[in-house]
C-alpha cells in the first residue's frame, strides 16, 4: 500500500516537474526569440551577433527543463523513498 | 529498485577500485580516447599546415580558434590575463566529449558528473585566484563579503556557480543519451531510425551549444571577478 502511494506520488511529481519546467522554458524561449526577431527586423546588420546571443540564452533556458527531466528520471529509476521503505 | 523494467538501459558506470577510491572505467577510457583524438588531430594539422588554401578541417579549427579566442580576448581587455588558450582547449575538449557518446558502444565522458564537476571547480578556483591576484586581499574580501546584510548571499552565489555549471552540462548529455537509448528500446527497430536520427542530429546541436555555453560562462565568471570598477559585486 505504502509502495503504491510512493509510486503514484513519484509519477505525479515527474509529470509536474516536466510540465511546469517545459511551460516556463517555453515562455522564456518565446520571449528570447521574439525579441531577437524584432531586433533583426530593426537592424538586419546585427543579425549575426543577435543570433549568437540568442543561441546562448536559449541554451541556458533549455537546460532548466532538461535538469528537471534528469532529476525526474533519477526519481523514477532509483527512487530514494522506495529504498527507505523496506 | 527500478520502477520501469528497463534493465536493458544501463545508467550507472562500471567501476574498479584502487584502495579507497572508485574509478569509473568508461569515463576514464573515453576521456583518454578524446585526449588521444585531440593530440592526433593537432599533430596531423601541424604537418598539413601550408600557406596555400586551407583544407576543410584546418578551416574549421581556425574558425573555432579565432571565434573562441576572440571572445576570450575581448572580455579580458585591460586585465592582463591571457585566457584564450584555456577557453579554446576547454571548448574543443568538451565538444569532442559531447559528441563521442553519439557513437554506439561509447559513452560521453561528460555523461558523468565527476567530469563536469571537476571542470567547473577548475573554473571557479581560477576565478577566485584571478580575483585575489587582481584586487589584492582587501579588495578580494570586500568583494566576497559585501556589506553586512548581504554577506550571507555571496558565498551561496559562489557555491551555486560550480553546481549549476556542472549540472547543466551533465544533465544535457545524460538525458540526451538516455533518450536515445529509450528510443531504440521502445520503438521497433524498423521504425526507430527516424526519431533516432532526428534526436542524434539534435544531440549534435546540443553538444555544440552546451560546450559553447560552458566556455562562455567560464570566461564571463572570470571577467566579472576581475572587474576593477567600483559598484560591482
Amino acid at each position: 500500500m505504502e509502495k503504491a502511494i510512493v509510486l503514484a506520488a513519484t509519477l505525479i511529481a515527474f509529470g509536474l516537474v516536466m510540465g511546469l519546467g517545459a511551460l516556463g522554458a517555453g515562455i522564456g524561449d518565446g520571449l528570447v526569440t521574439s525579441r531577437t526577431v524584432e531586433g533583426t527586423a530593426r537592424q538586419p546588420e546585427m543579425q549575426q551577433r543577435l543570433f549568437t546571443l540568442m543561441l546562448i540564452s536559449v541554451g541556458l533556458i533549455e537546460s532548466l527543463p532538461i535538469i528537471g527531466l534528469g532529476l525526474g528520471l533519477f526519481l523514477i529509476f532509483v527512487n530514494p523513498v522506495l529504498g527507505q521503505l523496506k | 529498485m527500478t520502477l520501469l523494467p528497463l534493465a536493458a538501459i544501463e545508467t550507472s558506470h562500471p567501476t574498479f577500485s584502487l584502495g579507497p577510491v572508485d574509478f569509473n572505467q568508461d569515463t576514464l577510457f573515453n576521456t583518454g580516447l578524446v585526449c588521444l583524438l585531440l593530440v592526433v588531430l593537432a599533430i596531423f594539422l601541424r604537418t598539413q599546415v601550408h600557406s596555400g588554401v586551407p583544407g576543410p578541417v584546418q578551416n574549421a579549427v581556425e574558425g573555432i580558434v579565432q571565434y573562441i579566442g576572440g571572445l576570450a580576448d575581448e572580455s579580458m581587455i585591460g586585465r592582463g590575463i591571457v585566457l584564450a588558450p584555456l577557453a579554446i582547449t576547454l571548448f574543443v575538449f568538451l565538444l569532442l566529449c559531447n559528441w563521442i557518446g553519439l557513437i554506439p558502444k561509447l559513452k560521453s565522458p561528460t555523461n558523468d558528473w565527476n567530469t563536469t564537476l571537476s571542470l567547473a571547480l577548475m573554473i571557479i578556483l581560477l576565478e577566485q585566484f584571478f580575483s585575489f591576484r587582481k584586487r589584492g586581499i582587501g579588495g578580494f574580501l570586500k568583494h566576497t563579503f559585501l556589506a553586512p546584510p548581504f554577506f550571507i548571499f555571496t558565498p551561496i552565489l559562489e557555491l551555486a556557480k560550480p553546481l549549476t555549471l556542472s549540472f547543466r552540462l551533465y544533465f544535457n548529455i545524460f538525458v540526451g543519451e538516455l533518450l536515445l537509448a529509450l528510443i531504440i528500446f521502445l520503438i521497433p527497430t524498423w521504425l526507430s531510425w527516424i526519431p533516432g536520427g532526428i534526436w542524434t542530429l539534435f544531440s549534435l546541436f546540443v553538444g555544440i551549444v552546451q560546450a559553447f555555453i560552458f566556455t562562455v560562462l567560464g570566461i564571463a565568471y572570470i571577467a566579472v571577478a576581475t572587474e576593477m570598477e567600483e559598484g560591482h559585486a
